[in-house]
């Protein structure tokens, strides 16, 4: 035989990526898309506008205080489209004024004109509070989710501000929902006024709610057999937020009823106890995400805990203990897509893919070996090295199989012999001009190279521009149909071009070469 | 068929091109004029919505449906059949009616007033408007993406000349299978567009392969006569056009039909993709290389002569 020492390494090359794809195959087990084992992937939008407005509502707060310091009246402050428009009482001290926040406040960009101040945050505070945001949302999701400990989710940062959160398998949708969507945000609050009707209420303000209130609404309450709801007035800045908070048990109320108490870190066990203290005899909104849930009369002073109630059954009670024990979101989010797929659509996906990839495979097959004969066969053998591959490099790289990208590797049947198809034909026409098939094979596969290479890099580019857009489906199909056409490359070019060299080598073959 | 078209036949395409613009031509009118009057279907993906897949035990028809969500308010909902067996139907609603949760609660309702127990929710799929048209935005971003980044590999590889030759026909595939698509109302969806730009890949391979075999034959003979180069080459590659196409057809069609319901429209989209895109680089490609030619030459011509 005496092969050659060149032809020696290139078959070693070839046994070593059988075997390493095979031990591949063997040890790990490809990770399946939502689409294809069933599941819920839901796509929240963090509200940042939100979140930049609370800030800016804390530096203003911040600057009165500086400015007291420093003997500077501040008359008023407003939030002005993105910028905070600062007027003092007496305007012969703006110079002084813009001195103390340049000084104080290097976070903020501030102009000022004769009247007025106007300061705004530096592109790179924004960008920090923003960054910050995303991250502590999707920490806090995590740890919601965590604390569930039954399911196992995929969370991550999608976009500026989309957090994707992946959970496959069977659940209750409306439960994931609620334990994800919540922003859980616990404040309470000072109540000042309260009233059964909203109208009711606001009669009493005919010049409007002063600035440093708001109007909240009750829960629904059933008295004597009526249905009511009862408004509150209260006070915007909280007494306490869900920051300060240590721990949140479920109980039962005075009434036997599920509740959830909670406990105050130190800090805010004193500053709850100094604000109690004041407020005997008044009456303390618990507010959840904008809502009272209840408003009880302080009787005497508080420090470390509190309950909630409302008309909650066992298990919201539970969840929302756990909910603020994960911490509440920064910002409140909405959900912008959600999708959830049956397990018995997912099975049936793949069972119609596989039927479709076998159907092609087999066509694609049968024909090639009709045109081309022994070299087909070898093409075959190519493509069937071409499929293991990419199988192989969608388990090394962790890439997630999904519905297209089984459509992306079933196209890539009928795509993928592109190469040899271009070489083989090749070879036939400079056969048919005469020439022996040791140098017809030479001239197809070095003639046939370039535009195999050129074709296959434009496949690549609309591959990559769906990798930059798309859902997480779509992903999938632009990672098999990029990876599959690189592959291609070498397999229908230097494995194919090895294997015919092996093979055509005797003449008593040469009427089935091609 | 075993040798079939190895010996290069001797077409004159590029005396028949004109014909070919004809149809392309009348083709891309009747494509956009559908655009216009028509307009699409555009799918979930890009409308925003509630979509719940539905699969009964036994086959329903729409019209035993839409009385029943009729009762819970859903009246304008969109029911379409899934599959072919007609046990499986799409509810879809529009953002305006709810949340997503409140879609499903309120299609529950109404089908278990007749069908309980008899039923399966497959899939629900809700998209907020806002993303939609996020997404909308996005895929043509992404169709341009890869038309320049076509233009520019061409442009580098090639010539400009071939590069400009390249990309129209790429319009022609694209706008065609979308007039195609407006014509018999199927749906467009993320997947679709996907498809649409694997079709704008692949139908460039099928032209690259002709256009390096007219740059390989320039350098054998000179430029000295485009015409008969181009149309040597298109005949030399005709063979190889069409069994690449053919294969790939194999497989598409083994989607198209065995591949399931969320893969059709793809499918369908590659199908009319593909075979666009082998016609167009055949007579719309390679026969522009000499028009652009032309068209540069005399205009070279003019300037020399107002030159003088």
């Amino acid at each position: 035989m005496g092969l050659k020492v060149d032809a020696k390494i290139k078959l070693l090359v070839i046994f070593l990526v059988l075997v390493g794809s095979i031990y591949v195959m063997m040890t790990k087990t490809p990770k399946l898309g939502l689409d294809l084992q069933g599941g819920i992937s839901i796509t929240l939008k963090v509200d940042i506008d939100k979140v930049i407005k609370d800030q800016y509502l804390n530096v203003a707060k911040d600057i009165e205080k500086k400015f007291k310091e420093n003997n500077i009246e501040l008359l008023s402050s407003k939030l002005e489209n993105d910028t905070l428009k600062l007027i003092l009482l007496d305007p012969t001290k703006i110079d002084k004024a813009v001195e103390v926040l340049k000084k104080e406040f290097p976070q903020l960009v501030v102009e000022s004109s004769q009247d007025s101040i106007t300061v705004r945050f530096t592109d790179w505070e924004l960008n920090r509070i923003k960054t910050q945001t995303m991250k502590q949302a999707v920490e806090t999701l995590r740890n919601r989710i965590d604390q569930f400990g039954t399911l196992s989710a995929n969370i991550a940062q999608k976009g500026k501000d989309r957090i994707l959160v992946e959970i496959p398998g069977v659940i209750d949708i409306e439960r994931a929902k609620a334990i994800i969507g919540k922003t859980a945000q616990l404040e309470l609050k000072e109540v000042v006024d309260s009233a059964y009707s909203k109208e009711e209420l606001l009669k009493k303000y005919p010049n409007g709610i002063p600035d440093d209130l708001e109007l909240l609404e009750g829960q629904e309450e059933v008295v004597n057999g009526q249905t009511v709801k009862e408004w509150f007035l209260v006070k915007k800045t909280p007494v306490i937020t869900g920051a300060m908070l240590k721990d949140a048990r479920t109980a039962l109320d005075q009434g036997g009823n599920p509740a959830v108490n909670f406990e105050l870190t130190s800090e805010g066990a004193e500053i709850f106890g100094e604000a109690t203290q004041k407020m005997i005899g008044k009456r303390l909104a618990i507010v959840l995400d904008g809502k009272v849930m209840s408003a009880p009369v302080i009787r005497s002073r508080i420090t470390s805990s509190g309950q909630i109630t409302g008309r909650f059954s066992t298990e919201e009670a539970n969840d929302l203990a756990v909910i603020l024990r994960a911490g509440a979101l920064p910002a409140p989010v909405s959900i912008v897509e959600e999708s959830v797929i049956g397990p018995t659509l997912g099975k049936e996906s793949i069972d119609k893919t596989l039927m479709a990839g076998i159907v092609s495979f087999t066509l694609v097959g049968l024909f090639m070996i009709y045109r081309y004969a022994l070299s087909g066969f070898v093409a075959v053998i190519a493509l069937v090295f071409n499929l293991m591959l990419l199988w192989v490099a969608m388990l090394l790289f962790d890439i997630t199989l999904t519905l297209p990208g089984i459509a992306g590797i079933i196209l890539n049947i009928g795509m993928g012999v592109d190469g040899n198809v271009v070489i083989f034909e090749r070879i036939k026409e400079e056969l048919h001009q005469g020439k022996t098939l040791r140098v017809s094979l030479e001239e197809g596969f070095k003639k046939g190279f370039q535009a195999i290479f050129d074709s296959h890099v434009t496949v690549i580019i609309a591959a990559l521009a769906l990798l930059e857009f798309g859902n997480a489906p779509l992903k999938g199909f632009a990672a098999t149909l990029s990876i599959g056409t690189f592959i291609n490359l070498f397999t229908a070019v230097f494995l194919t071009k090895m294997m015919l060299d092996f093979t055509i080598g005797g003449k008593k073959y040469l009427k089935y070469a091609i | 068929m075993r040798n079939f078209l190895v010996e290069a036949p001797n077409i004159d395409f590029l005396k028949i091109r004109k014909i070919g613009y004809l149809i392309s031509f009348s083709l891309l009118v009747i494509s956009l004029f559908l655009f216009f009057t028509k307009g699409f279907n555009l799918g979930l993906d890009f409308t925003g919505g509630t979509s719940v897949q539905v699969k009964f035990n036994q086959p329903v028809k729409i019209s035993d449906i839409r009385p029943l969500l009729k009762e819970v308010k859903l009246d304008d909902a969109l029911i379409q059949e899934v599959g072919t067996e007609k046990k499986e139907i799409e509810i879809r609603v529009s953002t305006k009616k709810g949340s997503s949760s409140m879609v499903v609660e309120n299609i529950k309702k109404a089908l278990d007033g007749k069908y309980k127990g008899q039923y399966e929710i497959r899939k629900i799929e809700f998209i907020d408007a806002l993303v939609g048209s996020e997404m909308a935005r996005a895929s043509i971003y992404s169709i341009a993406f890869v038309f320049l980044g076509i233009l520019l590999f061409v442009g580098y590889r090639y010539e400009p000349l071939f590069a400009i030759a390249a990309v129209i026909p790429l319009f022609h595939d694209a706008i065609i299978t979308l007039g195609l698509f407006s014509l018999i109302g199927r749906e467009i969806d993320l997947t679709v567009v996907a498809a649409i730009l694997t079709v704008l890949g692949y139908s460039l391979n099928d032209t690259i392969i002709v256009f390096d075999r007219i740059r390989e034959n320039i350098k054998q003979r000179g430029k000295k006569n485009l015409r008969t180069i181009i149309n040597k080459s298109i005949n030399e590659n005709l063979g190889r056009t069409i069994i690449t196409s053919g294969t790939s057809l194999f497989s598409v069609l083994a989607l198209y039909f065995f591949g399931g319901e969320s893969l059709n429209s793809f499918a369908l989209a590659l199908l009319i993709g593909i075979v666009f895109g082998t016609y167009s680089s055949i007579y719309v490609a390679a026969p522009l290389i000499l028009e652009v030619e032309n068209l540069l030459r005399s205009r070279v011509k003019k300037e020399q002569l107002s030159g003088v």
